[in-house]
């Protein structure tokens, strides 16, 4: 019996992808597979089901070159896509989104709410319909970097598997700073900064850290970590 | 630590000069732009300020040697160096009067940023590389630095630089807005022109 709600090859090296989309046949998730629930549901569920799991280092969001982001029923997105804001910018882990081709206009906030977001950058002639309003990703400021389709999935892998790499402590709470410290005020800034490094420094002592190793190279003049891969 | 530089009409250039460490911050770096900040803010002759980096390089970051757990400097002397960083980067460069310009070649990292995030306009050579490569070290970036940066950076590229610590080059900082002009040669004269027309 399976005891994680994802399949076991979803989960590469501390990576886990999650496939948006609205055909549950192309979602490799055990747990979306399993259930009946909406797509939001199912994606809500797993993403609370894995926020405590160490073992998951970082998450994929993806869709299928193939697919559009869409199929999401105006009813269902007024309720829902809040709730799923909230869920993933409630999540400890970085979030890579993968977007090939076209976006819905009503997927976005949730991409938005992602980390990083990677996008094809060959757009095809958007098709407006009346029930499914298509944008053009050039003219958006969601996207963090484009890629030609061909190289967007092992972009997106490779910088995926970078990130699961790092010290997994320091990496939540860089992504806790990005995400709070504009609603931190300047005169504030010196504690906010002070308890998160005190608190870092208290989970990351006597455990094997990523920390001490890259120090020791550092100092050994080995590495030079500003330098980048 | 510091190469000063006033021209006759009114624009201090501020020269990171410790080029051997790509400009990293040191304890003594860290002392000399709180000075030169301290007597700037109130020295009407001094119209723009202009940030450089000699050597190459506009700025490593902090110098982790001296900052480190492990650092041998003093006690005394690094309490007084942290007091002095925090007090340039979150009250005398945002709060100086003179504008303030930059010119960036080379690295300009981490503990470097919040100077290019406090100026008016930056110019930066083609082939810069910005980042904040703290979580290279396991390190989480400093609250001021992300505030500082992310006040004029578009939250993307923040959230891109501070989690996967690579460098950014100089255009696609400009497109997330830290950089106003990239140039192929000579940011400098550049940035001081800038100055000068403002």
């Amino acid at each position: 019996m399976n005891a994680q709600p994802y399949a076991p090859a979803d989960l590469v090296d501390g990576v886990l992808t999650i496939y948006w989309a609205s055909s549950k046949k192309t979602n490799p998730s055990e747990l979306i597979r399993s259930t009946n629930a909406s797509p939001f549901e199912n994606l809500m569920r797993l993403l609370s089901s894995v926020q405590a799991d160490e073992t998951v280092q970082v998450i994929v969001l993806r869709n299928d070159a193939a697919q559009r982001v869409e199929g999401l029923e105006a009813n269902a997105v007024e309720k829902m896509v809040p709730q799923v804001v909230l869920h993933l910018s409630q999540m400890p882990q970085p979030i890579v989104a993968m977007v090939f081709g076209q976006v819905q206009e009503e997927a976005i906030p949730i991409l938005q709410a992602c980390d990083i977001v990677l996008a094809s950058s060959e757009v095809s002639p958007a098709k407006d319909t009346q029930d499914v309003k298509l944008i053009s990703q050039a003219s958006s400021d969601w996207v963090t970097l484009y890629f030609p389709a061909t190289e967007l999935e092992a972009q997106t892998y490779k910088l995926a598997h970078e990130l699961a790499t790092k010290d997994p402590l320091a990496l939540r709470f860089t992504k806790k700073t990005v995400q709070q410290v504009g609603a931190v005020s300047w005169d504030a800034i010196l504690n906010f900064t002070t308890s998160q490094q005190a608190e870092i420094k208290s989970l990351q002592a006597g455990r094997p850290s990523a920390r001490a190793l890259a120090i020791e190279s550092f100092l050994a003049g080995k590495s030079k970590p500003g330098a980048g891969a | 630590m510091l190469k000063i530089e006033d021209t006759v009409d009114g624009i201090r250039c501020v020269g990171l000069n410790r080029p051997d460490k790509r400009n990293a911050i040191g304890v003594e770096m860290t002392l000399a732009l709180e000075e030169i900040l301290l007597k700037t803010q109130s020295d009407p002759a001094v119209k723009a300020i202009v940030f450089h980096g000699l050597g190459g390089h506009f700025c490593a970051g902090m110098d982790m040697k001296d900052f480190f757990d492990s650092s041998t400097r003093p006690a005394e002397l690094l309490q007084r160096a942290r007091k002095a960083t925090e007090h340039w980067r979150i009250e005398l460069l945002r709060q100086i009067p003179q504008k303030i310009f930059s010119a960036v070649e080379g690295y300009c990292l981490g503990g470097g940023l919040p100077i290019v995030a406090a100026s008016t306009a930056v110019v930066a050579q083609r082939d810069a590389k910005l980042g904040l490569p703290e979580i290279n070290f396991g390190f989480v970036p400093g609250g001021q630095i992300i505030k500082a940066v992310g006040e004029v950076m578009a939250p993307r590229g923040l959230a891109y630089a501070a989690l996967s610590g690579r460098p950014f080059n100089a255009e696609q900082a400009q497109r997330w807005g830290l950089v106003t002009k990239v140039v192929e040669s000579d940011p400098l004269q550049h940035a001081l022109a800038l100055a000068r027309a403002t």
